[in-house]
């Protein structure tokens, strides 16, 4: 079905050249849209194309690399109709002597959250350009020059969808093996493998010698046939011109090498001409591709870098799970992502290799509140996660949108589970953790889910999956209820681990539900399944006495390279150890005013045993807060500290929070109050400084975020008839939407007043747009609504 | 690797001293940026036509008095970008969500950062152009004095800035990764008013440009 496999078993692929350099040469004008010559100058590309068929290129890569409607935005043709000419003066030139590539680059925006692209309008604009290059007749796709692993995935998942034909993609990597956004050659290898990516490549920014530095570091990472395109050397500014100066001899030299080590498809980026691409054919058709190495690896990969089952055992952080926890489910009702964020970071700093995202509440929408969750984690913190659902629709929906290739929680034995999950788990390369149960319940002996492993094996195998594609759970049941629970669960993971072949993985603290002092037999029984064979425990990385046990594992059997991280954890804890007197001496006024957080924390959860919440706030934490920004305001103070103070009030809150949300005592709310940065200005900071302020005061803030359209701001005050709207403004240019949006506001919910801030404005420039109040700075933004709630 | 001055943090934050746990922090998270950003810079060499209120190079033309002043004795000048980077931005995000204190100073630690990447660099390019007789005036950057943002476009589409750094640029000219700067660095015949010159007189810092027109 795929031709250029079977070319491949002779002799290496060859693809052609640059197209920009040649283009150039022939008068394409400096940041001129290269894709406009298909319609204006057709006979250059026909001639371009039919120099590279001359020497000896298998794959003609069409001129449709900009081909996409971010990048044509201004231009008077649309990506379609250039991509069908593209492919159709491509074909003409091959005269059926060689494949025509529909040629996809970047759509040179960033993706969200970095920059303020959606995942899916990305997706769109390849979808586009597939739908027009296959309806062309383009034999295969080739993506490439990519930098983003994120966008990588878009146009990837768009040409999967969108057609048939074979895909090549081909990341462009620095000389230290990073791409510009920052995945590793491991990364990125696992999410194009796992999304089913044909043939994997190398282009562009390195010439050849560099390339060769990094091949070795793609065969060890995947398992496809590998293309590179090396420029031909690196770039030299002569008289402002970009120049690359590796003649075509020695470029074919080079590339020799690179398909004598496994660069099965080979061609030229920058600065190649058909002379190198000739050279080259010359030099390298005698060679046999070697075949690429056959990889079984189990793997999660975030945007940055990949976590590997089956080494060292890896830590699966349980925290952003609502089960049992009041104060997550708190936060996922009211949207409040900051929270799971806060714990995510938490967890990662806790040492955990990996994060499960679970947010099932039975009165909220699954697949919505998924993506939202997964997508504010990442923005946050790039360990890889593990999409815990058991709905369908909302798994399909993270594994989408998910940055990397992430883990599924998870399948099990039931025909209908495994129908469900197992399709989803293919086409997103995502490894499944497999319950050893079924519609008949949970076998009480090793034999019983052992053969549930296998059955799953059996049946997942027939989707295209293998034992590196599942994680097998052997079920922690609690000892309390089943002397031999803990034993059942050891043996099935040893012989699943060890006989099976497959990596396993325990809800570790499962085992002691219902016993006192659980966190001792927590750690002994994971010390236990570790030395049996766990690839990862779930477990709560803030839970010390888990961890170290799980440190010290690594340290005795040598997964610790020289007790490294033991020693750097535990050398300096006896020192480090505070004299409790500190914190007794302190009162939780004086932790707000010197901004010590976990201070006032630990102050506020002894003034607990004594004193009503209610009673602390007023007495203790908003004088505390009234006499820092007192300070502030006298210029005693500077932000930082104000900040810090913050923190700390915010710390103290927390732990208040928690304190209600048990016992059902309810904070009066001051009044609510809706913040947001105008649309166009993605500066936040100071919006986010008057959000922490606004709370530690008791106001409730529906914060909309940054880059908000008038008509939201207005929808949400109406919908929730809010009557004090905040808006923040940095750049000049930016200023106009906040004008609009008090217009609209005025129009549209006349009783609503409005406060705005920001660098560029003025009490006066204030006054001209229409505001009712200019904060000068936080505390003032504070003030102004303690009197306004109050009138 | 790049160093950030940490007395730049504290200005960037406005403060005028940095108390123990404030400047404890401010070291812990300087450490951290050093260690996890890797900046990145691309420049390219242009020659130049200066009339009294336009500067023009092949394939744009900038509309700025300010800047024609700024570069009036150069025949060349190099177009000159740099960025932290998304990690950068990443960071920010991150220590925000911790506490407001820590997401202050990475951004103010990440532009001292990105100031002090491009002094380098513009230290290590003067180097290089002395030896074939040319001094580097300071940055100017788009946004500055007379010159519109919107000529971040010419930056982007002369030095294929999505491509080389990936970066992007949003309808309303802003740069993302945020820590970026991009600037027109003249290269003129005369020592006088040289970037270097600047750098060696340390109360010149590279953001007194203004007292240099």
């Amino acid at each position: 079905m795929n031709p250029l496999l079977n070319l491949l078993k002779t002799r290496p692929v060859f693809l052609d050249g640059a197209m920009g350099t040649m283009l150039q040469s022939c008068g394409l004008g400096p940041g001129e849209p290269p894709e406009l010559w298909n319609l204006s100058h057709p006979e250059v590309l026909r001639e371009i194309h039919r120099a590279y068929r001359d020497a000896g290129a298998d794959i003609l890569l069409a001129n449709t690399f900009g081909a996409n409607r971010y990048k044509l935005h201004n231009s008077p043709a649309q990506a379609p109709e250039l991509i069908r000419a593209a492919i159709s003066l491509a074909k003409e030139a091959a005269e059926g002597r060689a494949f025509v590539a529909l040629d996809i680059g970047s759509t040179g925006k960033l993706l969200q959250p970095y920059g303020d692209l959606p995942f899916e309008s990305a997706y769109d604009a390849f979808a586009e350009m597939i739908d027009a290059g296959a309806a062309a007749g383009a034999d295969l796709i080739v993506i490439e020059t990519m930098s983003d692993i994120y966008e990588t995935k878009a146009a990837l998942l768009a040409a999967k969808e969108h057609s048939a034909l074979p895909v090549l993609v081909s990341l462009t990597f620095d000389e230290t093996g990073k791409l510009l956004t920052g995945a590793d050659i491991p990364t990125a290898a696992a999410v194009v493998e796992g999304l089913g990516a044909d043939f994997i490549g190398l282009n562009c920014g390195l010439g050849p010698k560099q390339m060769l530095e990094l091949l070795p570091q793609l065969r060890q990472a995947c398992s496809l046939p590998i293309a590179v395109s090396a420029n031909a050397g690196l770039p030299t500014v002569i008289d402002g011109q970009t120049c690359y100066l590796v003649e075509p001899e020695d470029f074919a030299a080079d590339c020799r090498a690179l398909a004598a080590h496994g660069a099965a498809i080979i061609g030229g980026c920058c600065g190649t001409t058909p002379e190198h691409i000739a050279a080259m054919v010359n030099a390298c058709r005698e060679i046999v591709p070697p075949p690429p190495p056959l990889h079984t690896r189990t793997l999660a990969a975030s945007y940055t870098h990949t976590a590997e089952l089956g080494r060292a055992p890896l830590i699966i952080g349980e925290r952003l799970n609502p089960t049992g926890k009041a104060r997550l489910k708190e936060a996922l009702r009211k949207g409040d992502m900051d929270y799971l964020c806060r714990e995510a970071i938490a967890q990662a700093e806790g040492g955990a290799h990996i994060l499960d995202v679970n947010v099932g509440l039975p009165e909220i929408d699954e697949p919505e509140m998924l993506c939202a969750a997964v997508q504010a984690v990442q923005a946050v913190c790039d360990l890889p996660l593990q999409l815990d659902t058991s709905n369908p629709v909302a798994l399909e929906r993270a594994l989408r949108i998910y940055n990397g290739r992430p883990l599924i929680n998870s399948v099990n034995g039931g025909e209908e589970s495994m129908a469900a999950v197992f399709p989803l788990a293919k086409k997103y390369g995502a490894a499944v953790v497999a319950l050893t149960l079924d519609e008949d319940g949970i076998p009480d002996t090793a034999a019983g889910r052992i053969a549930i492993a296998e059955k799953i094996l059996n049946t997942a195998k027939t989707y295209g999956l293998s034992e590196k594609d599942l994680i097998v759970d052997a079920l922690a049941m609690t000892v309390s209820t089943g002397p031999d629970n803990a034993n059942i669960a050891l043996e099935t993971l040893d012989y699943v681990r060890h006989t099976l072949h497959m990596n396993t993985v325990l809800g570790v603290s499962n085992i002691s539900f219902g016993l006192p002092r659980r966190e001792k037999l927590n750690a002994a029984f994971f010390t236990m399944a570790m030395a049996r064979g766990l690839s990862a425990g779930i477990v709560n990385p803030g839970d010390e006495t888990m961890m170290d046990a799980y440190r010290a594992y690594c340290a005795l059997t040598g997964f610790d390279s020289h007790c490294q991280t033991y020693i750097a954890r535990y050398s300096a804890q006896a020192e480090e150890k505070k004299p409790a007197s500190a914190v007794g001496e302190l009162t939780l006024h004086q932790a707000v005013l010197r901004g010590l957080i976990h201070e006032a924390a630990e102050k506020t959860t002894a003034l607990l045993q004594t004193t009503p919440p209610l009673q602390i706030i007023d007495g203790e934490l908003i004088p505390a807060l009234d006499e820092v920004g007192a300070g502030f305001e006298a210029k005693r103070l500077f932000l930082p500290q104000l900040l810090m103070s913050a923190d700390a009030a915010k710390a103290s809150f927390e732990v208040l929070k928690a304190h209600m949300n048990a016992s059902g005592t309810v904070q009066e709310v001051k009044g609510r109050i809706i913040l947001a940065t105008v649309k166009g200005d993605v500066h936040d900071i100071g919006k986010n400084i008057v959000k922490t302020l606004l709370e530690n005061y008791g106001f409730d803030v529906l914060d909309l975020g940054k880059d908000v359209a008038p008509e939201r701001i207005v929808e949400t005050a109406k919908a929730e008839n809010i009557i004090l709207v905040g808006l923040s403004a940095l750049m000049t240019t930016t200023v106009p939407y906040m004008e609009q949006t008090i217009r609209l506001l005025r129009a549209e919910k006349p009783e609503c007043k409005v406060m705005v801030g920001g660098a560029v404005l003025t009490s006066a420039y204030a006054r001209q747009i229409g505001a009712d109040f200019y904060g000068k700075d936080a505390m003032s933004t504070v003030r102004y609504a303690e009197k306004f709630f109050d009138a | 690797m790049t160093r950030i001055p940490e007395k730049e943090v504290l200005r960037y934050l406005g403060a005028r001293q940095a108390e123990p746990p404030l400047a404890a922090q401010i070291t812990e998270l300087c450490a951290a940026m050093e260690q996890r950003i890797v900046p990145k810079a691309v420049w390219r060499e242009y020659p130049c036509t200066v009339t009294e209120h336009t500067v023009q190079i092949p394939g744009a033309c900038f509309e700025s008095r300010r800047l024609a002043l700024h570069v009036q004795d150069c025949a060349a000048l190099l177009l000159f970008a740099a960025t932290l980077g998304t990690e950068a931005d990443r960071m920010a995000r991150m220590e925000r969500t911790r506490s407001m204190a820590r997401g202050a100073i990475v951004h103010a630690a990440g532009a001292a950062m990105i100031e002090q990447y491009c002094d380098d660099v513009q230290m290590e390019l003067a180097l290089a152009y002395e030896q074939r007789g040319l001094f580097l005036r300071p940055r100017y950057s788009p946004g500055y004095g007379d010159l519109p943002l919107s000529c971040q476009a010419d930056f982007f589409r002369l030095l294929e800035l999505p491509k080389k750094l990936a970066l992007n640029l949003s309808d309303d000219y802003l740069m993302i990764p945020s820590k970026s700067v991009t600037a027109v660095i003249g290269l003129s015949l005369r020592r006088e008013r040289s970037f270097a010159r600047f750098q060696k007189e340390k109360k010149y810092a590279a953001t007194t440009l203004e007292e240099s027109l």
